[in-house]
Formats: structure tokens, sequence, C-alpha cells
């Protein structure tokens, strides 16, 4: 019992020392400054630890498993802060990492990017938009300065026609 | 803009897209947590939508969390608490599988986050990078004893042993044997934990599949004549996946 205790322990280790980096990065993204990308990225194993069960092999990778977890505990945490980053800091993904956007573009994109191709362009826009600030539908409307119901209207309708592209 | 009227119906398909996306208010977010939770397929659905914006975080730069990160993890898990969380049952225990009964998953979990880290940096590492490689080193008896993922750049192999390993008063060296069966060593690993071995130039080539990694037992700094003297205590082929 103590030697599997310690197995799963060396295990989980191999698994943050190949994980967290990359969790890490999407920690900083999502958060207000290093401390709390640390403190979110602290929260994301441990709650890999203990909620282990809730990660279904079948359903998908563990590194989406653990990267959706990253991206949701850094927003709930800014969110219970009501803190606000001033826009121009927020990054456009786009121009983020010219080499994640060459690969990209030399693998023609992902299903997600090649469908994204076939919304309107505002529809497109704050899709992208959305994900990456992680902002609720008030939020982005008062961050951007568009009408609620028409960020509503753009998401929703972006969202319809991707999910049927990609044959969700 | 205003032609565009918000659909009017909610379905749980939209409201789905919509929680991944993230845009939904706390309050929304609770309503569907709890949809999802009485609905199999919606759980499928969120997955599928999650493995689809996960190609999105990808894009996100990595970057190495603080050095202590890691020790501050580990004390919050296994130290603070007088209920270690080692003991929660989930998926690390209830699938067995860190306890190998199911090997091939535990392995698929190294490699299925080995397989989505980007390169790690600069055009060699990405002519040379492909699949991740990795090995199940088996004792005499068919346990195994170490999970072997070669890293695709094939400059490291990490050794994460899955039973006790400790053999006092020697030591353990780990070698690779390529097709001349010649074995060259590749370092030591240490007594009980996990070990990354750095891997010269030289031998990196001869990490490939069909290739063997094999462990033996060796005097306390390692085998003097730099070929193996003791007993194989674990061997296994490295493969694909």
């Amino acid at each position: 019992m103590q030697a599997c205790g310690n197995g799963n322990r060396v295990a989980f280790e191999a698994v943050y020392r190949a994980t967290s980096s990359r969790l890490f990065g999407i920690c900083l993204h999502y958060s207000d400054n290093r401390a709390e990308a640390e403190e979110v990225l602290q929260e994301v194993y441990i709650m890999a630890w203990v909620k282990a069960s809730g990660f279904d092999p079948r359903l998908g990778s563990a590194m989406t498993w653990l990267s959706t977890m990253a991206r949701h505990k850094a927003i709930d945490r800014r969110r219970a802060h009501r803190h606000h980053d001033p826009l121009e800091t927020i990054p456009e993904a786009a121009s983020q990492d010219s080499l994640v956007d060459t690969l990209e573009r030399e693998q023609q994109g992902s299903q997600l990017d090649r469908c994204l191709e076939t919304l309107e362009e505002a529809q497109r826009r704050y899709i992208r938009v959305a994900f990456f600030e992680g902002y609720s539908y008030a939020e982005l409307a008062e961050r951007h300065g568009i009408a609620l119901g028409t960020m509503k209207s753009w998401i929703r309708r972006g969202l319809l026609r991707l999910r049927l592209c990609l044959g969700l | 803009m205003s032609e565009h009227p918000v659909p009017p119906d909610e379905t749980p398909d939209l409201l789905i897209a919509e929680y991944v996306l993230g845009v939904l208010s706390r309050e929304e977010c609770d309503r569907v947590e709890a949809m999802i939770a009485r609905e199999p397929r919606h759980q499928r659905a969120v997955a599928q939508w999650q493995a689809q914006f996960a190609e999105w975080l990808g894009q996100l730069p990595a970057s190495s969390p603080p050095a202590g990160a890691w020790a501050r993890i580990e004390q919050r898990l296994f130290v603070d608490t007088s209920h270690p969380p080692s003991q929660a049952p989930g998926w690390w225990n209830s699938l067995g599988l860190w306890r190998w009964t199911t090997a091939a998953l535990a392995a698929g979990l190294l490699a299925s986050v080995l397989i989505l880290q980007p390169p790690v940096s600069g055009p060699s590492s990405v002519s040379t990078s492909g699949l991740p490689l990795l090995a199940r080193l088996e004792q005499p008896d068919g346990t195994t004893l170490f999970a072997a993922t070669i890293d695709p750049g094939r400059r490291s192999v990490l050794f994460v042993n899955t039973a006790r390993a400790d053999w006092p008063g020697k030591s353990a060296e780990a070698w690779v044997i390529a097709a001349d069966g010649k074995p060259r060593s590749l370092g030591l690993l240490p007594a009980n934990a996990s070990a990354t071995l750095n891997v010269t130039p030289q031998l990196a080539d001869l990490l490939a599949s069909g290739a063997v990694l094999a462990v033996t037992l060796e005097p306390p700094n390692g085998s003097p004549s730099g070929q193996p003297t003791g007993p194989v205590v674990a061997q296994g082929k490295i493969s694909s996946l």
C-alpha cells in the first residue's frame, strides 16, 4: 500500500515535469501576474491529484484535461478578485508566437481554425477574443464597447456554425 | 449588425459550447454543470469542445514555472495534511494506473502528455521529432520495473520506476543495446526515484524503435569496464506508440 502510494507520487512528479511549463504558460496568460499564476499552477496539480477520478481517458487526453483545468482555475480566480486588465495588455494570440503561427500555417491550421475561417468576421473575431481573454458576455460587451445583445448574437451564431463545421 | 437577432432558443448544445468557451456567468455555469452531470451525452460534447479549444491553449507560449513550484505542491499534497491525498480514491488508483496492471494506459498518459508538447526548440528538434518512444522494462518474472520515455528530440530518457527499485550496496545502470548487440551505458539510476538521463549526441541515434533498454546491477559507481558486469534486472524493447 505504501509502495503503491509512493509509486503514484513518483509518477505524478513525472507528469508534472512533462506538463508544468505548458500549464504555467496557460496560467500566466490568464492571470494578472506571476505570483497569481504560480498559485493557480499549484491549485491545478493539487486538483489533478485529488480529483483525478474526474479524468476519463476515453473522453480526451490528459493534456487537454490539465490545460482546460488550468484555464478554468485561472479565470475563476481572476473573476473572484474582480480585477480587470487594461485592454492594451491583452495579447492577440495571432501575434504572440511566430514559431507556433508558422507551424500552424504549414500544417494548414487545426480543424478548429479551418472552421473558424468559415464564420463572418465579427463572429470569428469575438470567439477568439472570448477564448483568449476569458471573460463573460457582459464583461466582453463592456470592455469592447459593443451592445450585450450584439456580442451574444455574434458569438452564439458563430458557435452554432462552428459546431456544424466540426461535426460536434 | 443589428439584423442578427440573438438566437432565441438556449439549446443544451449551445449552452455547452458557451460553457467551454467561458462566456457564461457564474450562475449560468452552475446550471450548465448540473445539466452536464446528469447526461453522459453532454459530458462527451464538453470533452469534444475542450479537445478542439485545447488546440488554442497549445498555441500559448510555454513558460517554466518557478524552481520551487514543485516543492511547494509536494509540500501541500504530501506533508501539510494529516490525511495524505495519496490515499484519495480516484483514477490514479481506481484504474490501477500506477500499479501497472494497466501499464499500457499509464504509458499512454505520459505519452499523450509528451506528444502534445511542442518541439523544444530549434529546427533540428523539429526535424527529428515524431512520436515519443517508449519502453517498458520488465523483470524476468514479467512485472514492469521501469517505464522509460524518450523525448522526441532524443536528448534524454525519463525512467519512472513503477515498483520498488533499490539494491543496497549496488547501483542500477541503464544501457541501450542497438542492432549491433553492443550495450552502451546511459548512466546510473537512483534508488526508488524517477530520473532523467541525458543522452550524448553519439548515443541519440541508437535510441530507435527496436533497440533494447536494459538495467543491470553494478558496483556502487557503475560498471568499471564500461560493459555490463552484473545481472540484468529489467529490460524492454523501445517502440513508438
